[in-house]
């Protein structure tokens, strides 16, 4: 009588307990609370974007040997610096010491290093994220910016960052290195082009001694449809009447903090007055515009792209696309992207919508490159003042195609900073524009 | 005797609660699995063969590179195929017909290794040492070599192939031959998808019929796109697969860049024809 009286309040607490522990492990994980319609995962992206380490990889190759001749090589089937990247991979650093700050002599004689490579940025990095290059080695090291990394071919287990501004040197000790893997990566159908790499006003610079050829490319382009862009940059666009069609442009505004500009030409331009990230050190602006870059994700992936420059003075970064380790000009006025800090509150991105896509034959034969000498002394016969010329770089020039639209080649030329900006050589002293 | 009836009221209601929330549980719990599954390749691989799809090469998830080429097709085979002895030649849109005077007697099961000494002969085939066997596309009366680029083959339609016909009385009759001549590297080597995503992104296309079973995959050289008598080249994953209702096999090709399919009517061939007309 006693346990069939028992019976019923012991099922219902038995009952309260399961109802207890079933509601609260609902809750606890709320995981099990979802509905049906959040559950669908996207993994439509099957090709990631390039890592960081190759968006901000060197660009240049030089190769100085026992007698101190230099070359600067390049190779027409596979990516040196990557190359070399990938043998420097398991590098560990010991030690970073600074060697010598402001002392031109000493900082001549690493840039002639005999039995070394030296690998070139085209502008200031800071060592943070070179050392991604190098499989984060030296993250914990000197807060400073370099450009160029003398590695000696020796069994010295040493690198050196050197800082053009200011002729900083830094001597990085290693636990290991592996020197036989780096001859052994540009031992193999490497073109070589005679340089010399000398002090010109103060200022390192790259002289080509000799006349050389180099090849033309040719390329599809694709041209990304504007719908892409705005999707991707103005989520919360729902209203129509916030696109306004000028005569030479489209502008979507999504009335709070995003405005999206589409010219005819195919350039965009992005304004974006709340961004997640502003930083005022060197490091994270990199990492942050690298982040913004692939959140657009433009230019196939990012493989082609590579930092080009930054400029403290008016907060802007340029990236332009790479072929053989030179960049391509005149794609538009600002390179590939150009990300640009306004009011120290806003971003605005500079891109444009064609992309090269597809490498295909030119048929063209090789060009023959003038040297460094003669562009100077055809820039002065053709009455530039020689005391305003700024860097000459070795770049190739963006030109559409005359029988196809979706057709550009890619030209070898000379660009020469000048007047605040880059210049096409030959269409300097043909006046073109002038 | 009231306290006994809400008693009872009480446990009814609380059994009933149970079981809802067991229910909430238990359907939460298969959706989240069921979220999962879309996720890694290899789940989807699982779900594959519950559709009856029958996997059978080895699906590594190695990566590997490859590079963007050109290559020309002209009439070159044409003219060195007046040194080839023994056989009589007619030559039309790139492709060279030829048949023995007199027929080769091919008794071996590995007809191959005959022919792999005989292409090797500039007096019988042009070029022949650019070709190797290909036993996957091979059959008993078709032997096929494909022409070799890079470390990897072409697979181009007809071009950069020699087909053997060998009659059912075992003799090799004659063959035909296309050539891409001047293969040359476009760009650098980057990155291609590996062979287990590229199988996957075929099954999510929808491509792969239930029922089926995969013959092989291969990452070859194929045709992206025609400038005049130039071809670019690219990586592709080729994926062969019959049904079990028809004996034979369907190709399809993934594009090994960017994982795209290559067949039908894709945006790249679209720039092409753009491309051609101009």
């Amino acid at each position: 009588m006693k346990i069939k009286n028992l019976i019923l309040p012991g099922l219902l607490g038995i009952a309260v307990v399961v109802s207890v522990v079933l509601s609260s492990s609902i809750w606890i994980n709320p995981a099990h609370y979802r509905n049906s319609q959040q559950t669908s995962v996207s993994n439509n992206s099957i090709i990631d974007n390039k890592p960081m380490s190759y968006v901000y990889s060197p660009t240049q190759l030089i190769q100085t040997d026992e007698n101190g001749k230099q070359n600067m090589l390049t190779n027409h089937s596979s990516n040196l610096i990557s190359e070399i990247g990938n043998q420097m991979k398991n590098y560990d650093s010991k030690s970073v010491n600074k060697l010598s700050s402001g002392n031109i002599d000493e900082y001549k004689k690493f840039l002639g290093y005999k039995n070394s490579i030296i690998l070139n940025y085209p502008a200031k990095i800071s060592i943070k994220i070179f050392s991604k290059f190098i499989n984060d080695s030296l993250s914990k090291g000197p807060n400073d910016s370099i450009n160029r990394i003398v590695i000696p071919f020796d069994d010295s287990n040493e690198i050196y960052l050197l800082r053009d501004d200011g002729f900083h040197i830094y001597k990085v000790k290693f636990k290991d290195t592996n020197v036989s893997g780096l001859k052994d990566a540009i031992k193999n159908n490497v073109g070589t082009i005679p340089v010399k790499l000398k002090l010109v006003n103060k200022m390192p610079t790259i002289d080509f001694i000799k006349s050389f050829e180099m090849p033309q490319y040719g390329y599809l382009i694709n041209k990304t449809s504007q719908n892409y862009y705005v999707t991707r940059l103005l989520p919360n666009l729902h209203n129509t009447n916030n696109i306004k069609r000028h005569r030479n442009s489209v502008v979507y505004n999504d009335q709070s903090s995003k405005q999206l500009t589409f010219y005819n030409n195919g350039e965009a331009e992005y304004f974006d007055s709340r961004p997640n990230f502003i930083s005022s050190d060197f490091t994270q602006t990199l990492i942050d515009s690298y982040k913004n870059i692939s959140k657009l994700s433009i230019s196939d992936n990012l493989s082609n792209l590579r930092y080009f420059s930054y400029s403290p003075k008016n907060s802007t970064i340029i990236y332009r696309n790479y072929v053989e380790g030179f960049p391509i000009f005149n794609q538009n006025q600002y390179g590939a992207v150009q990300i640009k800090l306004v009011d120290n509150t806003s971003l605005r991105y500079n891109f444009s919508l064609n992309n090269l896509q597809i490498p295909v034959p030119t048929g063209g034969s090789n060009i023959k490159m003038e040297t460094t000498k003669e562009v100077v002394n055809g820039l002065a016969k053709s009455g530039y003042d020689v005391s305003k010329i700024g860097p000459i770089e070795l770049g190739y020039q963006w030109s559409s195609s005359k029988d196809s639209n979706i057709l550009v080649t890619l030209q070898p030329t000379w660009f020469v900073y000048y007047n605040g900006r880059w210049n096409n050589y030959n269409q300097m002293i043909n006046k073109v524009g002038y | 005797m009231d306290f006994k009836k809400i008693q009872m009221i009480f446990l009814a209601i609380f059994v009933m609660i149970d079981v809802f929330l067991f229910m909430m549980f238990h359907q939460n719990t298969s959706l989240q699995s069921e979220s999962v599954n879309q996720g890694s390749s290899s789940e989807i691989i699982k779900q594959m063969q519950n559709d009856q799809i029958n996997v059978k090469p080895n699906l590594s998830d190695k990566k590997s590179t490859g590079y963007y080429l050109s290559a020309t097709l002209n009439n070159n085979l044409k003219r060195e195929s007046k040194n080839l002895k023994n056989q009589k030649i007619s030559y039309d849109n790139h492709i060279l017909r030829s048949s023995f005077k007199r027929p080769f007697g091919i008794y071996s099961s590995n007809p191959e290794d005959l022919l792999d000494k005989l292409i090797k002969n500039k007096d019988i085939i042009a070029n022949g040492s650019d070709y190797e066997y290909s036993a996957d596309l091979s059959t008993n009366n078709t032997i096929v070599y494909l022409q070799k680029a890079e470390d990897r083959y072409i697979y181009s339609g007809t071009r950069g192939q020699i087909k053997f016909d060998i009659s059912d009385d075992h003799t090799l009759t004659g063959y035909t031959q296309s050539y891409l001549d001047n293969v040359k590297i476009l760009r650098e080597k980057s990155d291609v998808i590996s062979k287990k995503s590229a199988l996957v992104g075929l099954y999510q296309y929808n491509e792969i019929p239930n029922n089926s079973k995969i013959n092989w995959i291969h990452l070859y050289y194929t045709r992206l796109l025609s400038i005049k008598d130039n071809q670019v080249l690219i990586p592709t994953w080729v994926i062969s697969f019959s049904s079990d209702n028809s004996s034979n096999a369907t190709v399809k090709r993934i594009n090994a860049y960017t994982g795209s399919i290559l067949d039908g009517s894709g945006t790249t061939k679209s720039a092409s024809e753009s491309v051609n007309n101009n």
